[in-house]
């Protein structure tokens, strides 16, 4: 196991990432189309856990109403294409926008609580937009329906209709995320971010802006969240406010936490085990709830920094070994 | 003009005087100790210093700054200044300046740099990263830089590692640069402590017991390394128990006790004043 380790290690960096991409790229040709939509599904959620991952695993935050940004950037697209007719790809910045303004707009009254009480106001405001959208808000979200009968998407003329060609988008903007958080992560910014995760106080004392820190985080995994949104709306023409369901986000933050806090390959293991496994083994489906508490439960015990934790984070909670 | 002035500080906390009317002033290129037994307010005055939390009453001004004074309080509600920042006029910004409280970050950016008294390192990061950290708020990339990485933020991050590294072997630590924090030994912790803030090129660096916890040989080299700091422009204001250290570097002395001022003057008229010794050695039983 050990020699398997080190040789795999010996592989480099940038012979992983083209052999990852051959791979996910390969990977659903000869899948069929279920195998292939629990492909694009992984990838939204991969998304969203990379998001989610740069607000609770960079800076530290805990955000438990994630799923509520992913809703507002479907119902952004789902709107401006119903009304406005706009063409769902001009939809996708405007759901980004739409998505990080709210991010911003919540986040910047609360961001001076720590903990636990971030977390209950997040869930409220999660549970907000969800009934708001149930409550037919300004009569345009469709009540508890929610909205259908979107445009497909079409890229450069090229519409998109199977899932073969929305799995490949996603990828594409999955790829794309995972490099900006890649250097997100390796920058000023970046550096700043895990100031605040290790001792807010002393950031502050060193002259780190921990608010303007700590924002961004929101307002950057905000804003990629709404992207997500208007990628399940490019393939589904129906949304609902089931999208923004508390269990949406607490799926969300089981990925980001089951993976390792703070992990990028920790958030790819989450999305595996909280999405992807229950799709391709019914049972785990049916018994959801109980396999996601189970999962969590025993990961707390047996490896509670998460099944592919970053460097730090592993050492940071076993702090003897 | 004194670098640093205290005028009059009150920190009450609830029914508490933690300090309570206390005057000094620090002129610059001193080393000014802050001294008194536990529990007379030392730690307090440098949280208020820098910006932990604002004085009760009093004001202090930094270099011409006023950097702490009381919260408006119920006048914040009623009349509100925040949009005063954005009059293009200079004289309502200075006005604007003058009323708000400022934040730690922003205190550390008109050059004032601390220690903490418990060690507070980012554990989990390399003796490199933490330094890195003194520097942030003199460079400015954002997401913008992050995300593209333009010439300009791979200078500027070169620019970091740099400045990170002088102070990393001006402490003597380069022998540990990719170490993480919490694996040094406790007293390279405290040198650590000091290059971070040292990286911030601070005017005024202020110590909070620098020498807890270091043994002989340590606090000799400790003495050594603040004469240097001083030395290189950067005025010095410590809290410190051990005396050798206080009365070998200190120029001056402020004793606090209780929260009050009990006696300022160098070292030696210090030691023999009578309320200091009855501070540290209590009232004589007759």
């Amino acid at each position: 196991m050990v020699s398997l380790r080190a040789r795999l290690r010996q592989v480099p960096p940038l012979g992983w990432q083209v052999g990852l991409l051959a791979l996910a790229i390969l990977l659903p040709l000869p899948l069929n189309d279920y195998y292939r939509s629990v492909l694009w599904r992984t990838g939204i959620y991969a998304i969203l856990g990379l998001s989610l991952n740069i607000i609770v695993g960079y800076a530290g935050l805990f955000q438990l109403g994630h799923a509520a940004f992913y809703a507002l950037g479907a119902y952004t697209s789902a709107l401006l294409n119903l009304h406005f007719d706009v063409p769902l790809v001009l939809t996708w910045p405007v759901s980004i926008l739409v998505a990080a303004v709210f991010g911003y707009l919540i986040s910047r009254p609360i961001l001076h609580l720590r903990g636990d009480y971030l977390c209950i106001v997040t869930i409220a405001f999660g549970e907000v937009v969800r009934l708001a959208l149930v409550n037919n808000i300004f009569g345009i979200t469709g009540g508890a329906n929610g909205l259908s009968g979107m445009d497909q998407t079409v890229i450069f003329g090229l519409t998109l209709r199977s899932p073969l060609h929305h799995y490949y988008l996603v990828l594409f903007f999955l790829v794309l995320t995972l490099v900006a958080v890649r250097r997100l992560e390796n920058s000023r910014l970046g550096r700043a971010w895990m100031y605040v995760r290790e001792d807010e106080m002393a950031a502050e004392a060193m002259g780190v802006d921990t608010t303007r820190a700590k924002l961004l985080a929101f307002v950057l995994g905000s804003g990629w969240a709404g992207l997500a949104g208007a990628l399940y709306v490019a393939r589904i023409p129906v949304v609902s406010p089931d999208l923004a369901r508390f269990i949406e986000s607490v799926v969300m933050f089981c990925i980001v936490v089951l993976g390792g806090t703070g992990s990028i390959p920790g958030v790819f293991v989450g999305t595996l085990g909280m999405i992807t496994l229950p799709e391709i083994f019914r049972f785990l489906k049916t018994w959801r709830d109980a396999w996601m508490g189970g999962a969590m439960v025993a990961m707390m015990i047996a490896r509670p920094e998460g099944l592919w934790p970053s460097r730090r984070i592993r050492m940071e909670i076993r702090e003897e070994e | 003009m004194a670098l640093l002035e205290i005028r009059d500080l009150t920190k009450q906390f609830g029914g508490l005087t933690a300090v309570d009317h206390v005057c000094f002033s620090l002129e610059e290129g001193e080393i000014l100790g802050l001294i008194g037994p536990n529990g007379a307010g030392k730690t307090t005055i440098f949280n208020l210093i820098t910006g932990i939390y604002p004085p009760t009453e009093g004001e202090i001004f930094f270099d011409g700054h006023r950097i702490a004074h009381p919260p408006l309080g119920a006048r914040k509600v009623i009349t509100p200044i925040w949009w005063l920042r954005w009059v293009p006029a200079r004289s309502v910004r200075e006005r604007w300046d003058g009323l708000r409280t400022r934040r730690p970050h922003e205190i550390t950016e008109l050059g004032i740099a601390r220690t903490f008294q418990t060690i507070r390192l980012f554990k989990n990061m390399t003796v490199l990263e933490n330094v890195m950290a003194g520097v942030h708020h003199r460079t400015r990339a954002g997401v913008w830089g992050a995300l593209f990485r333009p010439p300009a933020q791979r200078k500027e991050e070169a620019f970091i590692a740099q400045e990170a590294e002088r102070y990393i072997t001006f402490m003597g630590l380069s022998d540990y640069r990719d170490e993480l924090a919490k694996n040094l030994p406790y007293g390279h912790q405290r040198r650590l402590e000091i290059a971070r803030a040292l990286a911030t090129r601070p005017r005024l660096l202020i110590l909070d017991e620098p020498a807890a916890g270091l043994n002989e040989q340590e606090t000799l080299e400790l003495m050594d390394l603040i004469r240097q700091i001083r030395d290189s422009g950067v005025t010095i204001l410590l809290i410190e128990h051990d005396m050798k250290v206080v009365m070998g570097i200190c120029e001056r002395i402020v004793v606090l006790d209780h929260g009050k001022k009990i006696a300022e003057g160098p070292p030696e008229e210090v030691q023999q004043n009578p309320r200091v010794i009855q501070a540290y050695l209590g009232e004589e039983e007759v």
